[in-house]
């Protein structure tokens, strides 16, 4: 269990807009570009300032220090200056009493633009040369040389959409003002030292003078890695001007509408195949919408080239990536980070390769499951392989032949309702493939009453790193959880920290507490020999042993013992994750600690009549490692899974002349309770894993991606009613595509 | 105006028209959270319990879009008000045990909505889901969260309700003990008399979602406008009587399945509030209830002071958003004749749940000597208002069923409608759509003709 748990069912958990707010505390509105593209011709807020409440209007040339919000490449503005580039871009901030009064005065800023045509297409600004960053290509064997031993080929396009996350906390911050001009910035970001180093760039002060705290967020699934700087600026910029205190926390349909999501992507793929249904080659060409500006793109198109063949050998591979500048909002980081829509091309490369060659896709997916000493596309080994076992025991346990008969049968018999079947198995690498990011500190402070407080660089947002974090504290210290605290994530207390992100915030905070813990232990225990003698020392259950024999030494006498010799309580350690590199030059490295596995069968039916669908069941295998907390561990698999599904089936963003129209609850749907599946999640045994605390792996992005396994399984059934008819590769697969390939209108 | 706040009586001089969630958030009240102010998320449910019949009736209540006018007089229960002080409830403990809890957002929107089914005994024969049904997570996937609903469920299920549940949670010290005095306070607390004039609010579903607000609001259900009744021809429906209260009316349940036909509209809180007055009125293309009861060949009865009319339903909507509507006049009620028919009702949203429809449909007839009488079929999202298919109704009077002529009855449908592109699909998605919603009615009442088709 996480028992950190219970004040969230109590409702007493704080978030950023619960904190007590304080006296004289200005609200914030944003005002945003309505044009996708254009030059600012004139700009008026002299009506706003005299707004009732206004204190304060600010735009582009009143930041004192960077006007400037990119972390790897620096080109998006915090505040547009001359030119627009999407709809919802921030022009203006106005500070008010209170909410409504600023965002009354937002609607008395007049604007006006001389427009620029607008590219919405990925396609359509490769054409014309309006890339982020240049494309890269990973490359193995040769492909050239390939295609023409192949026993089937098929070439095709596979387009994903985008994703917007919907975490149920929207963005926020809280800025309060020090001494000396200081801020301290309540913020609702996975990213805190990136939210201080940005806000004090922007505020033109050194990173000490801001400290952010983030006690937790209501989700983030990537959302707020990158994307909750604006708004702590925004926040810091009005305590710069006013010296009050400044909130800003965004409506729903703002948030929607001006916040970035996950990559659409559009890519052409080309796979080779032998009689066998070995897979030879694979070649493709993937187009991201990067939106306008370069936000995380840069490293999330790099994680679809490291995933674009899954968790399939293949000896030849040419794949490029082209980060696409679109005007449309910044897209960035989603759970998966690039990998979804990289293992969606591959799926659907075989899915063309089974329909093509007859042969089932199960028998092509099993033929070409990595194994030990396989290389991938970018020069790494794969090590402790779990994707046949994972894949022959989903099988197993899903009795996966005896659905494929019973389908066949109800299929034949009815002729409206159809059922489909698939599997998915997946690979994923763990570690930041920006390597320098690797690295998490711990701060762990034992108090002379033998309390103890750990302080980490993870943010807590449901993902129950707090727990792990807790639990690693108490195995190294051997004492009881119940004596631990784990601390608010502060940068004041630890330091340049990197986002909690990648799947690794347990990962690598996790082994810097243990090393911090450690620390620690390694001091009683010196203590210990000083005072009892010589011999070996060992803490157990709060006891301390000496040569193997209990002793009268517990836990809160061992450190009061420890206090009174002024021995050093406190520790600092930084875990950097070692024998990982990558050379940017030749794409080739050992970018990861180690890959996680697994494999899903889903079962889904299809309503042909209607077009209408439900996903029934999934039944998942997953290798966990040895999991530091099964329940934890269970709901990243199945909270993961059904945001997958969401985003290959429901979860639409509509765009009419770059205006998403799916901006609400209402219109963008998220699965719900009758649409979530039932789920059978079982982890492998005897996987422990060396490259990760306690044995563990990382666990929050890889179940995402089974959730591509209800896209197949639809096209199985709506094949079944639809024999004759070439499926085009399109996610989501909304009732509306699904209705429109069934039938055809007259 | 006064309500009871958790355990208070609480005299506030807030607007009617205040959103419940801006004020109780306003006063410090922190566990309701905003998740997205428009009714579709559930994060900011909180228990509203009114008396009926000398009892205590909870519901679970979106708050972001309740009105403070309709909760006064009432007792407003947040999580604050549920929390026990030594340990956590039956549901709280499941969801803790179970995993049913990550980020902890959305958590006390779903303690609200189980804690509102566990404290009505009526709603056993409800599946548990449906209380459930309005609240989004976007964390755990569900899974957790129905296996502790479950678990709960076993728990509470042993009690003795022989004095009623809320006296058996509260026994079991499940609920806290101040429950026990709410009636006492019920019964005792003023509330003031409706204005005179402004304007008037039904259910204020759609008028009060984000933040929007009207002045002056006179609320129906106050006026006595929330009841169903009948006479010896017909079935009567109170313009402010709610979508569940319909849903589950023995009048209409005796004629036809609106229980299952309308299990899918919105969400289980947000048809205790909309009503079907609001769904007329609102002249919404795709009103799930407008379209049902016109398939009914419904009949409204509107009233302007002393004056009184009865219109056909198809006949009150003039253009998109434009009623047949004097200034002044109110919806009072609408009808459909008290007598026996086949109804199939039909709705595709990219949700099965809590969504709004891309196309719905309805169609009423009957069959006599193996021919169609009185038949009439309505689709909506088809069109600038909800539409009576007048003609591919006229061509279906007399027919035998056959395939042919389900399939001309679609072909004439479509020269009937006008969809355009939109959110909710494309215009030609909905024409296809309508056509195969035409021929599911078939096939839901004939199953036999579903290979023909």
């Amino acid at each position: 269990m996480n028992d950190l748990i219970p004040p969230h069912t109590r409702g007493e958990s704080v978030f950023v807009d619960d904190i007590p707010e304080p006296n004289n505390m200005l609200q914030v509105a944003v005002f945003v570009s309505d044009i996708p593209h254009g030059k600012i011709k004139s700009l008026d807020i002299s009506k706003a300032e005299k707004g009732k409440g206004v204190i304060r209007v600010i735009t582009a040339k009143d930041i004192p220090g960077e006007n400037q919000l990119g972390r790897i490449i620096q080109d998006e503005e915090l505040l547009a200056k001359e030119k627009v580039d999407f709809i919802g871009q921030p022009i203006a901030v106005i500070y008010a009493e209170t909410k409504e009064q600023a965002n009354k005065a937002r609607n008395l800023i007049t604007i006006e633009y001389e427009e620029l045509q607008a590219i919405f297409d990925p396609r359509e600004a490769a054409k014309k040369g309006s890339l982020i960053a240049p494309s890269r290509t990973f490359t193995l064997g040769d492909v050239d040389s390939i295609w023409d031993s192949c026993e089937t080929i098929v070439e095709g396009r596979a387009d994903s959409g985008g994703q917007e996350h919907v975490y149920m906390e929207t963005q926020g911050s809280l800025a309060i003002p020090r001494e000396e001009g200081r801020v301290l910035l309540y913020s609702s970001t996975q990213n805190p030292s990136t939210v201080q180093s940005t806000v004090a760039s922007i505020l033109g002060f050194d990173m000490n003078k801001i400290e952010v705290d983030v006690t937790r967020l209501g989700g983030g699934f990537g959302g707020k890695e990158d994307q909750a700087t604006a708004w702590a600026a925004f926040c810091a910029l009005g305590v710069f001007y006013t010296g009050r205190p400044v909130k800003l926390v965004l409506d729903r349909n703002e948030d929607i509408t001006i916040t970035g999501k996950r990559h659409p992507y559009s890519t052409d793929y080309k796979l080779g195949l032998n009689e066998e249904g070995k897979i030879l080659a694979f070649s493709a060409d993937c187009y991201q919408n990067s939106g306008a500006a370069a936000d995380l793109s840069t490293a999330v198109l790099g994680r679809t080239l490291f995933h674009l063949t899954n968790a399939y050998f293949i000896p030849n591979v040419q794949v490029t990536a082209y980060p696409c500048r679109t005007n449309l909002v910044p897209y960035t980081a989603f759970r998966g980070f690039g990998a979804p829509q990289g293992m969606y091309v591959i799926e659907c490369a075989l899915s063309h390769a089974a329909d093509e060659s007859g042969i089932p896709i199960s028998v092509l997916q099993k033929k070409n499951l990595l194994v030990d000493g396989d290389q991938f596309p970018y020069g790494m080994h794969v090590e402790n392989a779990h994707a046949k076992r994972s894949f022959s025991k989903v099988v197993e346990d899903s009795e996966y032949e005896k659905l494929m008969t019973e389908k066949e049968e109800f299929n034949a018999k009815s002729k409206f309702m159809k059922k489909g079947i698939s599997v998915m198995p997946i690979c994923f690498g763990i570690s930041f493939t920006s390597i320098f990011m690797n690295q998490a500190g711990a701060l762990v402070n034992v108090y002379y009453d033998g309390s103890v407080n750990v302080s980490t660089g993870s943010v807590e947002m449901g993902q129950g790193v707090n727990m792990k974090i807790k639990t690693i504290a108490a195995r190294s210290l051997s004492i009881d959880p119940k004596r631990i605290r784990v601390e608010s994530t502060n940068t004041s207390r630890v330091i340049n920290t990197s986002p909690s992100s990648a799947s690794s915030g347990a990962d690598l905070n996790g082994k810097a507490t243990e090393f911090a813990c450690l620390k620690i232990i390694e001091r009683l225990k010196d203590l210990v020999r000083e005072k009892l003698g010589k011999g070996t020392v060992s803490l157990e259950d709060e006891t301390v042993y000496l040569d193997g024999v209990k002793t009268e030494l517990v836990w809160e006498k061992l450190i009061w013992l420890a206090y009174t010799n002024r021995v050093n309580l406190a520790a600092q350690a930084l875990y950097a994750t070692p024998g990982i590199h990558f050379d940017n030059e030749k794409e080739k490295g050992k970018p990861f600690a180690y890959h996680v596995f697994g494999s899903a069968v889903t079962e889904v039916s299809v309503d042909c009549l209607r077009g209408t669908y439900t996903i029934d069941k999934v039944h998942v295998v997953h290798d966990a490692g040895r999991s530091l907390n099964y329940l934890i561990d269970l709901g990243q698999v199945e909270g993961g899974l059904v945001q997958g599904i969401g985003w290959m089936t429901l979860e639409e963003l509509q765009y009419i002349d770059g205006k998403l129209i799916s901006d609400a609850l209402a219109t963008y749907k998220v699965p719900d309770v009758h649409f979530a599946p039932e789920i059978k999640t079982t982890f492998l045994e005897d996987t422990e894993n060396p490259h990760a605390v306690l044995q563990s792996k990382g666990i929050g992005e890889p179940p995402f991606m089974y959730g591509i396994g209800a896209y197949f399984a639809l096209k199985d059934a709506a094949q079944a009613f639809r024999a004759d008819k070439e499926w085009e590769y399109i996610a989501p697969l909304t009732p509306e595509r699904l209705l429109l390939f069934l039938h055809d209108l007259e | 105006m006064k309500l009871i706040l958790n355990q208070k009586v609480l005299e506030t001089s807030e607007s009617p028209s205040f959103h419940t969630l801006d004020f109780l958030r306003k006063i410090g009240i922190k566990g309701v959270k905003e998740g997205c102010h428009e009714g579709d998320c559930g994060a900011c449910l909180v228990l509203i319990g009114e008396l009926k019949d000398d009892r205590v009736k909870y519901k679970a209540m979106n708050s972001c879009i309740l009105p403070l006018g309709k909760i006064e007089g009432k007792h407003v229960v947040t999580i604050e008000g549920l929390n026990l002080e030594e340990k956590l409830n039956p549901v709280q403990q499941a969801l803790f045990e179970e995993g049913g809890v990550q980020c902890g957002y959305c958590t006390p929107g779903f303690v609200i909505a189980l804690m509102a089914y566990f404290m009505n005994e009526d709603l056993e024969n409800t599946e548990i889901i449906t209380a459930i049904e309005g609240n989004i997570c976007r964390c755990t996937g569900y899974n957790s969260i129905l296996r502790a609903a479950e678990i709960a469920s076993k728990k509470i299920s042993t009690l003795d309700d022989s004095k009623g549940r809320i006296t058996a949670l509260i026994e079991a010290n499940y609920l806290p003990s101040y429950f026990s005095k709410i009636i006492k306070q019920l019964k005792e607390i003023k509330t003031q008399p409706q204005l005179k004039k402004g304007t008037f609010v039904a259910g204020g579903t759609d008028l009060f979602v984000n933040r929007q607000t009207v002045e002056n609001p006179i609320f129906l259900a106050e006026l006595g406008f929330d009841k169903i009744w009948s006479d010896e021809n017909h079935v009567y429906i109170g313009a402010a009587a709610d979508i569940e209260t319909i849903r589950t009316s023995a009048e209409l349940n005796a004629l036809f399945d609106t229980a299952k036909h309308l299990a899918r509209v919105s969400s289980l809180p947000i048809r205790q509030q909309a009503t079907i007055g609001g769904n007329v009125v609102n002249a919404s293309p795709i009103g799930d209830l407008t379209i049902y009861f016109l398939a009914l060949d419904a009949e409204i009865g509107l009233v302007l002071g002393e004056d009184k009319r009865i219109m056909k339903l198809k006949d009150f909507f003039k253009g998109y958003k434009i009623l047949d509507l004097k200034d002044g006049e109110i919806l009072e009620w609408s009808r459909i004749r008290k007598e026996k028919k086949l109804l199939s009702f039909e709705k595709v949203a990219k949700r099965m749940y809590m969504d709004i429809a891309s196309v719905n449909s309805a169609l009423s007839l009957r069959i006599e000597d193996k021919k169609i009488k009185e038949p009439h079929l309505s689709a909506g999202g088809v069109g600038p208002i909800p539409m009576y298919l007048e003609k591919a109704s006229q061509f279906l009077e007399n027919k035998e069923i056959s395939s042919e002529v389900i399939k001309e009855a679609a072909r004439i449908a479509d020269t009937e409608i006008s969809p355009i592109d939109d959110v909710r699909g494309s215009a030609k998605y909905k024409r296809l759509l309508l056509r195969q919603l035409i021929y599911a009615h078939f096939v839901e009442l004939f199953p036999e003709l579903e290979m023909s088709l």
